[in-house]
């Protein structure tokens, strides 16, 4: 690694002390006094005063750094110390939030966070503190008025309030704060991309290594507060090639830990990014996946990947919101979450259940990663039982109400509601090989040669064809947006097994959870960030990035699910050989 | 105090372990050895890296706000598939709207076999998309109406053969926090102004750029911007911002902290000024526009209009693209674009370069002389009458090079004093029956538009404007843009006069944003037009600024109910 290094890992150092001094310090005394004059005094003409005032400050050090062949292609690193301000007016059952604006907003720059002084600048703190919640007030105030109107000519059929009740509550972390070593991971990234210099299967590979430590605090007029540190580190490892009919294959490894230091040793992460060469080399000869309907096992990563992107996003109580122009109602009811008029039905077959437990730091000693003591509105963590014996209890709450949902349950995790740590358990476990001698079961019932088992799940990555055409831009097949599986096999009666080439997977929609057939006793666990496909669970204001979620999921036996090879061109083999010097 | 950024930014030139250059030629040789065989044969390859090292340091209001290095290596490869008659980069036309593509690619260099290996596969995927690029602008000549004109889609060019090295950067980061939160804390002594910002950013980019033809180039260039950034709100909400911003090849070239203080004394001044300032009225009449305000303009009428490939894109106005060797402005003015130029008095223009991004040397373009159009800047796409570069092809990493501005240097054979100047205003004035003219002193920025399916107007946005009565008087007013068309315009500048003054800034457009100088001197134009600015419709603030210090009595806890 080279000497630019130097002033990069020293932005560390700064964070560290600027953070150590907030608890009582500088900052939260100027969040206070600024917030008092906020509620007190702050009024325009004879409107309303705001109801409800909260500032967020998220301070962070964060680094990035990406690697090729063991080279660092790119890093960057910085700190930076943000306010979110929300202002409410209104009153509890109609606010000024949950309201889609359109046309010119007027006030775009309002509830967008803005820099705060890095150092404990009380003065320099409360000027912007003062201008972020003035700006806020009036926007809010803009607001409102635009949704009294567009709501004047409408009934409201079941009306819900905006914005729910909470106790306060008031939470403060302290003691040592762990910080990350940038300068370690550059190292740790620079050597793992290393392993693809001699993995001539592989023509195309990128590592990349992330670390952060944020500390956030957090006032509300209401009287809660919090302050909290969370660090969060991950290494990951894309790799692409093409079968010999030119068909792209790829696939990936992410290890994720709370600090760098945390993280799986060098040799470790080698050693996986070797198996994840050879898994591709593997699949090079494999043949394609012909066009399958039946069961299907899902195992391990690829179990918990369908609980990520398809069950997942159905558990949160998203609440909808009122749009000033008609025309959008209906875009509004497509992204509606249907599991919040399910409440009370069966959703799963009756062997399962779910639980949202933020309070977990580890299961059977594999850390769970989506935990945290309080949410991004103060509210305490808690234990959610969202599905019992198959039926849906609940949903995963904010402060923003749904119909049938008029409290939080503290999953508010900076742009929205999200879960902490999503466990499915089956009370009718069974034993992987009793798993796939019922999978053969129900292929013989079907007359089917083999039956299909999926270990990993994931979607495309853009490192082979995006060359030609979109650089690192994700590159979007037509396909793309369906489940991909990117390890599977075909499982024959005598035990027999083949890999199979890189499929698309259909058929799986949240009802077809419903039909489980079976599941293991053993439990997977996988961390991702959770990123919701409804744009109206997830505010691009907060500044938050996605929240880490990590899922302890058995393996799931579907009855009905079809797989196919990828449609569309296959991109041609490369014309000119590789470089003779790697080989 | 005391953030610890002790950044000495020491380190051997990026890639210094890794002869880049060599194995950027042995590569490109291996690949065209194949590529070269196919069919259709690759005719030309070219491989440029860009490696950018950069720190920023913001504050604000007398505190430091953020912190953050970056560095980043990006690879561009140019295959050209047919010949240099006819090529895949042919302008295909009728695809109105069609974007630039922006495609950076990631390349590691301080590992030989690792570039090999990216270098091998990335030649690979823009051969072939090179190739079924050929394939549609084969088909698009058949189908689409005869071009108005046949020239070739890529000059021959002498290949030029440089390499420098550069001592290291040594940057005091902790010694520019201190002195950024110097530079932001006077603002905060006024309660109008609403926000301030000082940034510094100071970066090192190296370049290795191999052609097919021979070439074999690397540079290091250094560079040093400090922003400083103020803005107001006047009663009625319109905001009112002032900017300052200083540029220069190394961090020891930045102005002193007395000359940056006194410009923060003068910005905080003038932002007091504008809020009592009366709103501007549209308005046309004679105006002066101050060195700095001629340069934008320069920049924006002329510059985007005399970039060599508009004149072969059927989407592109082509305002000049007919009046070679005609008279378009008044015989005392020439415009040079000179990107060997790397200073103007004391001041280091921006838009310097030894090559351009298709390893072209940089030479002096006489753009205008005595009055009269001579040529246009140009990349390595010939025009009618143009078939070699004169060093213009520009581009951000990235993108496609394409003819772009470098320093447009402005020259008048008889200059006149600024109060010359105002004379000859006023005497408009008198002619005309005006009750005023304009002053345009400082500005922020300009755009233009150069389509056919928009009006070619260009806007330039000015802050500092005063009316100069009839009577001599000056008063500062707020709350407009100058605008116009470009060949209106042109015809009615008069006359320069006073010191030549540099705006350096990044251009965005086609191929990027793309750093540029503009030097001039004051002009007297006898018309112009201003529009009413965008206005925010937001309020001063409600509540008057907090106190600076916490209160002795709020030290002790007490309930916020």
């Amino acid at each position: 690694m080279n000497r630019w290094c130097a002033p990069v890992a020293a932005v560390l150092v700064c964070l560290s002390c600027a953070a150590t001094a907030t608890a009582e310090g500088e900052l939260f005394r100027a969040m206070r006094d600024e917030m008092a004059r906020s509620v007190g005094q702050l009024q325009l003409g004879e409107m309303e005063k705001p109801f409800f005032v909260s500032y967020l400050v998220r301070e962070a050090t964060e680094g990035v750094v990406a690697a090729q062949y063991g080279s660092v292609t790119s890093q960057s690193q910085s700190t930076t110390r943000r306010l979110t301000v929300q202002v409410r007016v209104g009153g509890k059952d109609l606010d000024n939030t949950n309201f889609l604006a359109s046309g010119p907003a007027g006030f775009s720059r309002a509830g967008f966070p803005v820099s705060l002084p890095l150092e404990d600048d009380y003065g320099a703190i409360r000027r912007t503190i003062w201008l972020a919640t003035d700006r806020a007030y009036k926007a809010a105030l803009d607001q409102l008025a635009r949704k009294r109107a567009a709501l004047q000519n409408r009934t409201v059929v079941e009306q819900v309030p905006d914005f729910s009740d909470q106790e306060t509550h008031t939470y403060s972390e302290t003691g040592e704060e762990s910080e990350q070593d940038f300068e370690r991971l550059g190292e740790t990234v620079r050597e793992l991309s290393g392993v693809f210099r001699e993995a001539l299967v592989v023509s195309a590979s990128e590592v990349v290594g992330f670390a952060s430590a944020v500390r956030l605090t957090y006032l509300n007029s209401e009287g809660s507060s919090f302050s909290r540190f969370a660090a969060s580190s991950s290494v990951s490892v894309r790799a692409g090639t093409q079968a010999a009919d030119g068909s792209v294959l790829e696939d990936s490894l992410t290890a994720r830990a709370e600090t760098v230091d945390g993280l799986p040793a060098g040799d470790e992460l080698a050693a996986r990014a070797r198996q994840l060469a050879a898994r591709l080399a593997r699949l090079r000869d494999a043949p394609h996946m012909e066009r399958y309907t039946g069961p299907v096992l899902f195992q391990g990563q690829a179990a918990a990947e369908l609980v990520r992107q398809v069950l997942a996003p159905r558990l949160l109580a998203t609440r909808m919101p009122v749009a000033a122009d008609p025309r959008f109602e209906r875009m509004i009811e497509q992204q509606a979450n249907p599991y919040v008029d399910r409440i009370g039905a069966r959703v799963l077959p009756r062997f399962l259940r779910i639980v949202d437990d933020p309070t977990l730091d580890e299961f059977d000693g594999v850390p769970l990663l989506g935990g945290y003591a309080v949410d991004f509105e103060g509210v305490p963590a808690g234990v959610t039982s969202l599905v019992e014996r198959g039926f849906l209890k609940t949903l995963l709450a904010t402060r923003s109400p749904v119909p049938g949902i008029l409290s939080s349950t503290g999953n508010h995790r900076g742009s929205g509601p999200a879960p902490s740590n999503l466990l499915v358990e089956s009370s009718a476990g069974m034993a992987e090989d009793e798993l796939r001698e019922e999978l053969l079961a129900m292929a013989a019932e079907r007359d089917l040669d083999y039956a299909i088992r999926v270990e990993r799940i994931g979607q495309p990555l853009g490192l082979i064809e995006a060359g030609s055409r979109g650089g690192r831009s994700r590159g979007r097949s037509p396909e793309g947006d369906q489940l991909r599986s990117l390890s599977a096999y075909r499982l024959y009666a005598d035990g027999r097994e083949e890999p199979v080439s890189q499929a698309i997977v259909l058929g799986i929609s949240e009802s077809a959870f419903r039909d489980i057939v079976a599941a293991s006793e053993d439990r997977y666990v996988h961390t991702a960030p959770f990123r919701s496909p409804s744009r109206f669970q997830q505010d691009p204001r907060s500044g938050q990035g996605p929240p880490l979620v990590s899922y302890v999921v058995p393996s799931l036996l579907f009855e009905d699910v079809t797989a196919r090879r990828p449609q569309g061109n296959i991109p041609r083999l490369p014309v000119v050989p590789q470089p003779a010097s790697v080989q | 105090m005391g953030l610890l950024l002790a950044a000495v930014l020491a380190g051997p030139v990026d890639g210094a372990q890794v002869p880049v250059l060599e194995v950027l030629q042995e590569e490109l040789e291996r690949s065209l050895s194949v590529l070269g065989e196919q069919d259709p044969p690759a005719y030309f390859l070219s491989y440029e890296i860009t490696s950018e090292r950069a720190l920023s340091i913001a504050a604000s209001f007398g505190a430091a706000t953020v912190q953050s290095a970056r560095e980043r290596r990006y690879l561009d490869i140019v295959v050209r598939v047919g010949d240099h008659e006819f090529d895949n980069t042919h302008p295909v036309r009728g695809a109105r709207g069609a974007r630039p593509q922006f495609a950076p690619l990631s390349v590691p260099v301080s590992d030989v076999e690792g570039l090999r290996k990216a270098l091998w596969f990335h030649t690979d995927r823009k051969y072939k998309a090179a190739i079924e690029q050929l394939t549609r602008v084969k088909t698009n000549v058949q189908v689409a109406a005869r071009e108005e004109s046949e020239v070739p889609d890529f000059s021959p060019e002498v290949p030029e053969r440089f390499a420098e090295d550069r001592p290291p950067l040594v940057i005091d980061g902790d010694g520019w926090a201190e002195r950024l939160e110097r530079y932001t804390e006077p603002f905060a002594e006024s309660d109008h102004v609403l926000s301030a910002n000082a940034s510094v950013s100071i970066s090192e980019v190296t370049r290795w750029f191999v052609n097919s033809e021979g070439a074999a180039i690397r540079t290091v260039q250094p560079a040093a911007r400090l922003y400083v950034t103020g803005v107001a709100k006047a009663e009625d909400g319109m905001d009112l911002p002032r900017f300052e911003s200083f540029f220069a090849f190394a961090p020891e070239g930045l102005p002193d902290e007395a000359e940056v203080m006194e410009a923060v004394s003068t910005m905080i001044r003038d932002l007091e000024a504008l809020r009592a300032a009366p709103l501007a009225d549209p308005y046309t009449g004679p105006a002066v526009l101050s060195g700095r305000a001629s340069g934008v303009f320069f920049h924006e009428i002329l510059g985007h209009r005399v970039e060599g490939h508009r004149q072969r894109s059927d989407e592109d106005a082509q305002t000049f693209g007919k009046m070679l060797g005609e008279s378009v402005l008044p015989e005392a003015f020439s415009v040079y674009f000179d990107p060997t130029v790397r200073q103007v008095g004391a001041v280091d223009l921006a838009g310097a370069y030894r090559f351009d991004n298709q390893g072209v040397s940089a030479r002096r373009v006489g753009v205008i002389e005595d009055g009269v159009l001579q040529r246009f800047l140009m990349s390595r796409t010939p025009i009618e009458g143009f078939s070699q570069s004169n060093g213009h092809g520009r581009k951000q990493p990235g993108f496609a090079s394409v003819s772009r501005q470098s320093n447009l240097l402005v020259e008048v054979a008889e200059s006149r004093s600024l109060d010359e100047l105002k004379q000859l205003l006023l005497e408009r004035l008198r002619e005309q029956g005006k009750e005023y003219g304009l002053l345009f002193d400082d500005i922020q920025g300009g755009f233009t538009f150069t389509g056919r399916s928009m009006p070619n107007a260009f806007n330039v946005m000015p802050i500092m404007v005063y009316r100069i009565y009839s009577d001599g008087r000056e008063e500062l007013v707020r709350g407009v843009d100058l605008i116009g068309t470009p060949l209106a315009t042109f015809s009615q500048i008069v006359s320069a006069g006073g010191e030549t003054e540099v705006f350096n800034g990044i251009c965005g457009a086609e191929s990027g944003g793309v750093p540029v100088s503009a030097a001039s001197p004051a002009i007297l134009v006898a018309q112009v037009e201003v529009q009413k600015k965008a206005k925010s419709q937001e309020r001063i603030p409600l509540l008057p600024p907090p106190p600076r210090d916490a209160p002795q009595s709020a030290r002790a806890a007490r309930s916020i109910r």
